[in-house]
């Protein structure tokens, strides 16, 4: 039997007259990669802001390991092991490479295990930017400052990662490391809900994905259905 | 493009090195440790005339509340431009309490860091839960700088309004007061001291990596599980105490008080411009900020006392100068080597 690790009922969100969100509901399997895709202006980075707690929503419930979570401050988020990198990086320019994960080592500001120094070194290696370890994190390319963000919450060891758009201006050969580590990670039980563009790669790595569309979940399910959907062919495979 | 390699073990604790004054090396750490030597011995050993004294004092407070900005607007990255409303909160209480009831000024210098404290808490609390960021936030300390100030001028049965408080003066150790000058500079060194010593342990721990964090990306922080809150109220808070125990002191020198001389905007500005000069985001910068502004001003007030005003236009000219050239700071230039970098705990 499964069990949802996040429950999203009928979330709506409105900005001005235009309504982003139109009730979204959508359940997250414990143990599970999920996708999301769908157009830009689709409200998919709405749907992570305000299930990481960055906007409020208008209405709807989050449940978070059964327990209703909207409303709390962003950085309780990640004591509970819910954490996430945004579609523009965020690190904090003005530390080190390395600094940028040490200021999470050996905190307790995860539920999961803790990052140790250690862990930090381990992730620089993994995401191939230990040699610019003492750089300041402001002189990284896009493409590097994906990755070091992608290490930055990996240090977390969280139970649900939402990454969005994790591999967006990261070169082929890395990509493909990167998946096979997110792999990894959810064998070892952390949850994973990616928002991603391509979709012959969301295909080949989740075990469902929802579309989204005009504020809506038009389609959820396995990747063999959704992507022979005819509404997802036309809008991402041009019909 | 990424580097893709496996790094020594010696590499690998480079790395993992914390920040901190080892890495500068045997010789200039034994430099440093002569410097602090020397700076005791200097009062004791020779004829200092009185106006180097009293200028060499001027730096020691200077660089204590440049140093404590530091802390608030380098580490944290939240500008106060009200931090001389402690200054005088420090001042004001320890000299009331002497003043009225007789209570010595070392007690009163705890009373003030306590009260700065409380109301460090009580406006920084709202101005920080309700997100008051970047300029907002600056205004918002102009405006208490404005208010304690106003309050203090209006409040004059209590507390002298715009005509001050002359100390009664006791050559009495008890009452912090010394005939002899050489005691506010011994006391003025630890002062000085003891706020470096803070700034750089909370440089190497936890809570200062996360005020660093703070300031370069709230959102980043946040999500990593960094309370921005406590993170913006903590650094407010050490600025506004350490600020309050050297207004009792400038006080205690001054043997007179007046909201102009203690709580000023004007000290306001002088303590960012020692502190951006020396280079904010490091423990030692409001110590070089301080020992190049304090000399200048002083020289300049000194060489232009036919033309008012001439004196204070040089100064503005010459920061800007210095700002362009040195956006940084003057320890700034020394953040582009890593080793460096780590020394001053950039």
């Amino acid at each position: 039997m499964t069990t949802s690790i996040l429950s999203i009922e009928g979330i709506t969100k409105s900005f001005g007259g235009l309504d982003v969100l139109k009730g979204i509901t959508l359940e997250v399997e414990q143990g599970s990669i999920t996708g999301i895709i769908g157009p830009n202006g689709a409200g998919k980075s709405t749907l992570f802001d305000i299930i990481t707690g960055y906007q409020k929503s208008d209405r709807g419930s989050i449940l978070f390991e059964g327990e209703n979570i909207a409303g709390l401050s962003p950085h309780l988020f990640a004591r509970r092991g819910l954490i996430r990198t945004f579609q523009l990086t965020r690190v904090f320019p003005h530390l080190t490479v390395a600094e940028n994960l040490l200021v999470f080592a050996d905190g307790k500001n995860s539920a999961g295990a803790a990052g140790t120094k250690d862990k930090a070194v381990e992730l620089l290696e993994f995401v191939h930017l230990i040699g610019l370890a003492n750089a300041e994190a402001s002189t990284l390319s896009y493409g590097q400052l994906k990755l070091l963000e992608l290490a930055q919450v990996l240090m977390h060891s969280p139970k649900l990662l939402l990454l969005d758009e994790p591999f967006a201006g990261i070169n082929p050969g890395l990509i493909d490391k990167i998946i096979q580590h997110l792999r990894d990670l959810n064998k070892q039980g952390m949850t994973i809900v990616l928002i991603e563009h391509n979709l012959p790669m969301v295909a080949s790595l989740c075990d469902s994905i929802a579309v989204v569309s005009n504020g809506i979940i038009e389609i959820v399910g396995p990747p063999d259905v959704v992507v022979n959907n005819p509404r997802v062919k036309e809008v991402f495979l041009g019909g | 493009m990424s580097t893709t390699r496996t790094i020594t073990e010696s590499e690998r604790a480079e790395i993992l090195r914390p920040p901190g004054l080892r890495l500068a090396g045997v010789p200039v750490f034994i430099a440093m440790a002569a410097i602090l030597v020397l700076m005791l011995a200097v009062p004791v050993l020779t004829d200092i005339r009185f106006y180097y004294l009293q200028v060499t004092i001027l730096i020691f407070f200077y660089a204590t509340l440049g140093t404590a900005w530091g802390i608030v607007g380098g580490y944290c990255g939240q500008h106060s431009i009200g931090q001389a409303a402690f200054v005088g909160i420090g001042a004001y209480t320890s000299t009331l309490l002497y003043m009225k009831k007789d209570i010595s000024p070392w007690i009163g210098l705890f009373a003030g860091m306590l009260l700065a404290a409380v109301v460090a808490i009580i406006i920084g609390y709202p101005l920080f839960r309700y997100g008051l960021r970047g300029d907002y936030f600056a205004l918002g300390t102009v405006a208490l700088g404005l208010i304690i100030y106003e309050l203090t001028n209006s409040f004059s049965t209590l507390t002298g309004g715009s005509q001050g408080i002359p100390l009664k003066y006791e050559n009495n150790p008890w009452n912090f007061q010394f005939q002899d000058r050489k005691y506010y500079y011994y006391i003025g060194f630890v002062l000085w001291l003891v706020t470096v010593t803070l700034s750089y342990r909370l440089r190497r721990s936890r809570r200062g990596f996360e005020m660093l964090a703070v300031r370069d990306d709230e959102i980043a922080a946040s999500r990593g599980g960094i309370s921005i809150l406590r993170a913006k109220l903590s650094a407010f808070v050490i600025g506004a105490v350490i600020s309050a125990a050297a207004g009792t002191f400038f006080a205690q020198f001054l043997l007179f008080i007046d909201p102009g001389t203690v709580m000023s905007l004007e000290i306001s500005v002088q303590v960012i411009l020692v502190a951006v000069l020396g280079g904010m985001n490091s423990y030692l910068g409001g110590t070089v900020g301080a020992i190049i502004l304090v000399p200048l001003s002083q020289f300049l007030s000194s060489r232009f006392t036919q033309s008012p005003g001439a004196d204070v236009a040089v100064y503005g000219l010459i920061l800007i100068f210095l700002v362009i050239f040195m956006p940084n700071g003057i320890l700034g230039l020394l953040r582009k080597s890593p080793r460096w970098r780590k020394v001053i705990g950039w």
